[in-house]
């Protein structure tokens, strides 16, 4: 007896040695936002006054008010992914490689190996903040509330048309419309971010210590690793009315209470596939791509180049 | 102990004496499981319906047989458009004027074991929308089994011995695979990137959306109508290949007839059901079996269930029919009377016997 217990233990133990030698890995990094891209957002109310300009918030005189360079809620999703290579020529600025053009009202396919986001739009419980608000920008309700009216300056408006100020009117309705009974339960505030855990599933932005960069540790998971094959992506920066080109306000789940009955939003599924169709003017993208030689590196990719459109 | 052992291995012998051979025909010779069928042409509805002397602008459906059994007229062809031709004689000159059929209704036998089966044929891209539609035999449902507010239009069983399924794929010739008569291909292709990755392509065009949302490549089962438009924007005058591939054949004759045709309008703005291509179902000399025509009218009337109650041999298994069923199915005239099996057979021209019990 004792021999096939230590037989069976010496059995389990043999099969964590095993490899599998899979094709597909995590690959791990850091990606990096000069801080410019908030300092050259501009936003506008819907009378087209600025209300965003130079880093600052502006008052009805145009005054400076409040510096938006910690505003994580600016940063929309960031996208990356691995790719064949990277190319120029194929669009204003740089392209992963295309496949054949199958559709005439669509470019080609560019068969990405992998990818993932730094950040991802979720319901935050009212109609008006679908597509609006990203995953990893906000600690808590009041964080949220504070920023559609204080950067934004549209603030957020409750189903009967009041003004919601209050952090726990703001959760109470959340806990109500969405069958939840946790903050746990809602991925677009989070007090306890993953910081230094690994693999990082659960990304976020942070200044770094010298002030330039917003910084974030990522992991793309289970890619295929293609030798030399290349990193690439782009932030999906906020128009100048604060909407989002990668994100659907009429897919989704649907919400359905009362009268009230809509979609919850999502992000178009083929982002990575065709870029070209999402990418426009202000967000800020990938100029020199990052060559995978290793998946074990640790790779540093900066998006420097801003899309003028 | 040991007879249960010896019953438990007994029991496991005879389940190996099964081998499901009985759920699928035979081969034959005379019905090949693979045919190719020729350019059909991308035709009006409105033609469709001079055909059947139907009035022009409404909706179009079609049948193998324009002529009964005695060779006569199916329809009286005084409608002053249609020049005094029978409805045979006004397909026959417009085959001759446009060299192409204008549907086509064939029969396609069990493939050899391991082959893939099916029909392929070719039309010509238009610039324009084109709606494929395929009918294989003969009209299936599902036996509605609910034990309170019973379906009557479907409490009778279906006969499903009688049913095939075939699948329908299509895309531009150029990317077909088969080799048309002989092999049933599809229409993936293969892009190799840059790293020397290679990634399989779908290069057909035909796709169905099925009940699910975000289901948009798939297959009605068997007796359905399948279909999908193919937008030829730019592609006028490139050859596409459509493929019907053999799902399933029927197990009463060991022969799948179908109907197909390519209609010149996109599928949302045609008759995309059973309704549409009738008398499918076709027996050896290639007419339209007996009585399978009143089975699709009945159908397309919503009065499976009456229909069966009449024609019980045209249904499947009685004994799952719920006793009173047939007593109530027929419904009631015009001033409120209930209709017997008689009365019901005289109302509707549907009787396989033309009423007679």
């Amino acid at each position: 007896m004792r021999t096939i217990s230590l037989s069976l233990v010496g059995l389990s133990l043999g099969g964590c040695a095993y490899e599998e030698n899979l094709q597909q890995q995590d690959l791990t990094g850091v990606v990096r936002i000069p801080l410019e891209a908030l300092e050259s957002l501009q936003l506008i109310d819907p009378d087209g006054t600025p209300i965003v300009d130079d880093g600052f918030t502006l008052d009805e005189d145009g005054q400076p008010v409040l510096d938006i360079t910690d505003q994580m809620g600016l940063l929309g999703p960031l996208y990356i992914g691995a790719f064949p290579s990277v190319e120029t020529g194929l669009y204003a600025y740089p392209h992963p490689e295309m496949g054949p053009i199958l559709d005439s009202d669509r470019p080609g396919d560019t068969y990405p190996y992998g990818g993932t986001t730094v950040g991802r739009f979720d319901y935050a419980c009212y109609e008006q903040l679908r597509c609006k608000v990203v995953t990893g920008r906000y600690t808590d309700y009041q964080e949220i509330i504070d920023f559609f009216s204080d950067v934004v300056q549209e603030p957020i408006l409750a189903p009967d048309g009041t003004e919601v100020t209050n952090a726990s009117t703001y959760q109470e309705h959340c806990f109500t419309t969405e069958y939840v009974t946790s903050d746990d339960e809602l991925s677009f505030v989070d007090d306890k971010p993953n910081e230094d855990v690994r693999p990082y599933f659960k990304p976020y932005f942070s200044l770094n210590e010298e002030g330039t960069h917003y910084v974030a540790d990522v992991t793309i998971p289970h890619a295929l690793v293609v030798d030399g094959m290349e990193l690439w992506g782009w932030v999906d920066m906020p128009s100048a009315r604060y909407n989002f080109a990668s994100c659907n306000e009429s897919e989704g789940d649907m919400h359905y209470r009362y009268t009230e009955q809509f979609y919850k939003g999502s992000s178009y599924p083929d982002l990575l596939n065709f870029p070209g169709l999402y990418i426009d003017e202000g967000d800020w993208i990938v100029d020199e791509p990052y060559t995978v030689d290793s998946a074990d590196d640790e790779f540093v990719i900066d998006f420097t180049y801003k899309f003028e459109g | 102990m040991v007879g249960l052992v010896s019953v438990m291995m007994f029991g496991g012998l005879v389940g190996c004496d099964r081998n499901a051979k009985d759920l699928v025909p035979t081969p034959s010779d005379a019905y090949p499981g693979v045919i190719e069928i020729g350019e059909l042409e991308v035709v009006d509805p409105d033609t469709l319906n001079s055909f059947v002397a139907k009035q022009q602008g409404t909706l179009a459906y079609i049948q193998p047989n324009l002529e009964d059994n005695a060779g006569d007229p199916k329809w009286d062809s005084d409608v002053p458009e249609l020049d005094g031709l029978t409805g045979q004689e006004r397909y026959d000159q417009h085959v001759a004027e446009t060299g192409t059929l204008p549907y086509y209704f064939g029969q396609l036998g069990q493939p050899e074991d391991g082959k893939k089966g099916g029909a392929t044929f070719t039309f010509v891209g238009t610039g324009d929308e084109v709606c494929l539609i395929v009918d294989p035999e003969t009209v299936f449902w599902s036996q509605s089994i609910a034990p309170a507010n019973r379906q009557d239009d479907y409490a009778y069983p279906d006969f499903y011995n009688d049913d095939g399924d075939l699948d329908l794929f299509a895309g531009m010739s150029s990317y077909y695979t088969g080799s048309p008569g002989v092999e049933i291909g599809d229409f993936t292709g293969f892009y190799t990137d840059s790293k020397g990755e290679t990634v399989e392509i779908e290069y057909g065009e035909c796709f169905q959306s099925g009940a699910q949302t975000g289901m948009d490549n798939a297959h009605a089962g068997r007796a359905t109508t399948e279909y999908c438009t193919i937008d030829t924007d730019q592609k006028e005058g490139v050859e596409y290949t459509v493929v019907l591939d053999t799902f399933s054949v029927p197990l009463d004759d060991g022969v799948l007839s179908f109907g197909v045709a390519v209609v010149n309008e996109r599928c949302s703005r045609i008759d995309k059901s059973e309704c549409f291509i009738r008398g499918e179902s076709l027996n050896a000399a290639g007419q339209t079996k007996t009585c399978t025509e009143r089975l699709e009218a009945a159908q397309c009337a919503a009065s499976l269930g009456a229909f069966c109650c009449a024609n019980p041999e045209m249904c499947g298994d009685e004994g799952s029919v719920d006793a009173d069923l047939c007593d109530t199915v027929y419904g009631s005239d015009e001033n409120g009377n209930a209709y017997d099996r008689d009365g019901w057979c005289a109302a509707t021209d549907l009787c396989c016997d033309g009423g007679a019990e």
